[in-house]
């Protein structure tokens, strides 16, 4: 009785909440923050084609704030009325794998004559035992995004090695301008958030919270990686209080030379402030982790339940034709899920694409290698942690002593 | 003809169900009712659920879990971090409901009187509880920034050291209970002003006969004139705080730096929408509603106790 109850309170109130009605034959509902976002244009025009070509199907898309949309997906897949199509930034994919939530794509992969095999390695978050569950939407791989005038201002070429960077951003430090060298990570913000702003010094210095399921949150390089965050915060290097969208805007307006940031934040500064634009450059962060960075993948899973599988999935597998593929490069200016070009015609065609597709082939997901059920878990962790050594007194050994241990506890507790 | 008066026996004789005065008696229920069934609707299912729900083991699917009696509970109040969040919200609740009862008393004593432009005063302090919080917080976060913020301009500018507000502690904590206490606190001051136009005037002239300056007017007069709004205002904060208000910290701190800010309703959240533990997030949302009714009982035990004293 309660169960019941729950699913038609739950499926009333999200289907209220998303503006949705019941799912009719042939209709495939795919509500998702995308649709307000850089590629909406993109996706409408997959969707316009895939119904031109399949008469007898209809998509119905919603458009919901990012704010919330992942509380609001959850309570609709667990109140037994999902919509056709769910999206996932890539380190929360591997909960609703575990639980078996999503349906298996690969047939859909195999019908479509696409080899996931091809895609940047963070799709591996979405393959369990051998099954592939996602299609991925974008991928969004960290590289440096330096402003030239500004580097050219204090007669410095752009950081290719730490030492060169540590030097520049000493040189950019102008405290009466307001101005700095780099942009990272300086106030407490959520735990996502905060594992992924991280990402970019500890996947660019070679370290990983976890390898093969085990944590190596004390590591050597992981040590090195923390110590140089918390030297270049405590020296007032970077600016305080700045989150991750501050770090954008504060490239866009001149006052922060270099960011690591992902194509679309490159590709925005043209709208924000075309002065500043022409002069951003692009090459893979010049940290000791040889270009290494992290990166995020939105994707798309049909969930077990949802009514209309079969053409969801298809409608997925459109986004990975290779004119799709190609248009998404070449009329939004987002990396491609394929690689539909040689080496040779990016550097020719897309020249400030280089650095993100290399940054793409060397990138993984912040979410924990091995671990990604405890995901959450393990960003709340690391943000706890990071946050006591970075903001508080702890000494960085001593915290990521402590992160280790509580890895380890929460580790256990799973077994 | 016989029909017709055979007809009207018939009449005479069918009584109705239920007497007058029964009739009577049941009016007041029904029409308390529908009252009754919304309350039903939105509040005992939901919190029924809750409870039912947090005496199964978590679970992702659409089925509940397995029952597993109060192993959630224990789960949750052996945690490590429980008593940090306890200690955590207990801080943050008293620090908002002293500063939003401080301001609004203070703001409706100072709107309560009579000076040029006074509507437009009493409509600009609403403005803080009207304003979306994702917009407040924003603005919070810039004014308070430590490199470019208005705050840290002004302090620098008149030679102090800049503050870190929201990465430093207790800096942190001070910052959230003042946000929150200004989103909140125009609330209290329309109710404290609508009680102060109840107070009656001759208490005043009184007390002014008796010799009492400002300050024992406010103590003897107006005070007891706040009492029942001051109880229902306090009431209201401490269990809307304590139990339910998480946003304005998951924005501007995210529970940080290192767990500082983080108090038992964002932890409920983080069970329940980052973990995926629907159980042990309805077990610790059935805590917190069990803290929240003995604070409750035992505010208003003793505010009854000392009034029948009195």
């Amino acid at each position: 009785m309660f169960e019941r109850m729950t699913k038609i309170f739950g499926s009333l109130a999200v289907a209220a909440a998303l503006g949705g009605a019941p799912v009719q034959a042939g209709e495939i509902v795919w509500p998702s923050y995308e649709w307000g976002g850089p590629l909406k244009d993109f996706m409408r025009e997959v969707v316009d084609d895939f119904t031109a070509a399949n008469k007898d199907t209809t998509v119905k898309i919603a458009s919901p704030n990012y704010g919330g949309f992942f509380d609001k997906q959850f309570i609709e897949v667990t109140s037994g009325n999902p919509p056709s199509i769910l999206t996932f930034q890539d380190p929360q994919i591997g909960q609703y794998i575990s639980a078996g939530l999503l349906e298996p794509l690969g047939k859909y992969y195999k019908a479509a004559g696409v080899d996931p095999a091809t895609f940047p390695k963070v799709i591996q978050v979405a393959i369990r035992d051998g099954e592939i569950y996602g299609v991925p939407l974008q991928v969004n791989p960290r590289a440096l995004i330096y402003n030239q005038a500004m580097l050219d201002a204090v007669g410095l070429r752009v950081p290719t090695n730490l030492e060169e960077f540590y030097a520049a951003l000493k040189a950019l430090r102008d405290p009466a301008k307001g101005q700095f060298g780099f942009a990272l990570l300086g106030t407490p913000v959520a735990a996502d958030p905060t594992a992924y702003e991280i990402s970019n010094i500890v996947l660019g210095f070679g370290a990983a919270f976890f390898e093969n399921g085990k944590p190596v949150a004390n590591s050597p390089k992981m040590l090195e990686a923390m110590s140089f965050y918390k030297k270049i915060f405590d020296e007032g290097l970077i600016p305080r209080g700045i989150d991750f969208m501050t770090q954008r805007e504060l490239i866009y307006s001149g006052k922060v030379a270099m960011i690591a940031s992902a194509p679309f934040a490159f590709v925005r500064a043209k709208t924000v402030n075309a002065d500043i634009a022409k002069h951003l450059k692009t090459r893979v962060l010049p940290f000791p982790g040889q270009g290494q960075s992290f990166t995020i993948m939105t994707l798309l899973a049909v969930p077990k339940d949802a009514k209309n599988k079969d053409e969801a999935a298809r409608l997925l597998m459109s986004l990975l034709t290779e004119a799709n593929q190609k248009k998404l490069v070449e009329k939004y200016a987002s990396l491609p899920i394929r690689p539909v070009y040689a080496a040779a015609d990016i550097q020719a065609r897309f020249p400030d694409f280089e650095a993100f597709l290399q940054a793409s082939n060397l990138s993984a997901s912040s979410a924990p290698q091995g671990a990604e059920s405890l995901a959450p878990q393990i960003n709340v962790a690391i943000k706890r942690h990071f946050e006591s050594f970075v903001y508080g007194n702890v000494p960085v050994k001593a915290a990521l002593d402590n992160m280790q241990a509580e890895f380890e506890r929460l580790l256990a507790s799973r077994r | 003809m016989s029909g017709l008066r055979s007809q009207s026996a018939t009449t005479t004789v069918a009584a109705p169900l239920l007497g007058w005065t029964m009739r009577r008696r049941l009016v007041p229920y029904l029409f308390f009712a529908p009252t009754l069934l919304a309350l039903l609707a939105m509040y005992a299912y939901p919190i029924g659920q809750a409870f039912f729900v947090s005496l199964h083991r978590d679970s992702l699917g659409t089925r509940i879990g397995d029952f597993i009696g109060l192993e959630n509970f224990v789960a949750v109040l052996t945690q490590p971090l429980f008593p940090e969040l306890l200690f955590n919200t207990v801080v943050y609740t008293v620090g908002v409901v002293v500063c939003v009862w401080v301001l609004g008393v203070v703001t409706a004593l100072l709107l309560f009187r009579t000076f040029p432009g006074r509507f437009l005063a009493r409509g600009l302090v609403i403005l803080p509880w009207a304003v979306p919080v994702v917009p407040v917080v924003a603005s919070w976060q810039w004014l308070l920034n430590f490199d470019y913020g208005l705050f840290n301009a002004i302090t620098h500018g008149l030679g102090f050291d800049r503050l870190d507000m929201l990465a430093a502690s207790p800096g942190a904590m001070i910052t959230v209970i003042l946000v929150t206490s200004w989103k909140l606190f125009p609330l209290a001051s329309v109710m404290f002003l609508a009680a102060l136009q109840t107070i009656p005037d001759e208490l005043y002239e009184a007390a002014e006969i008796d010799g009492a300056n400002d300050w024992q007017q406010f103590l003897n007069v107006t005070l007891p004139g706040l009492r029942s709004v001051s109880m229902f205002v306090i009431l209201l904060m401490t269990v809307t705080i304590f139990g339910r208000a998480f946003t304005i910290i998951l924005l501007l701190t995210g529970g940080g730096p290192a767990g500082t800010t983080e108090v038992l309703a964002l932890q409920t959240y983080h069970e329940a929408f980052q973990y995926f533990r629907m159980g042990s997030a309805s077990a610790l949302g059935m805590v917190v509603l069990a803290i929240s009714l003995c604070i409750t009982t035992l505010y208003l035990t003793l505010l009854f106790r000392r009034k029948d004293e009195a």
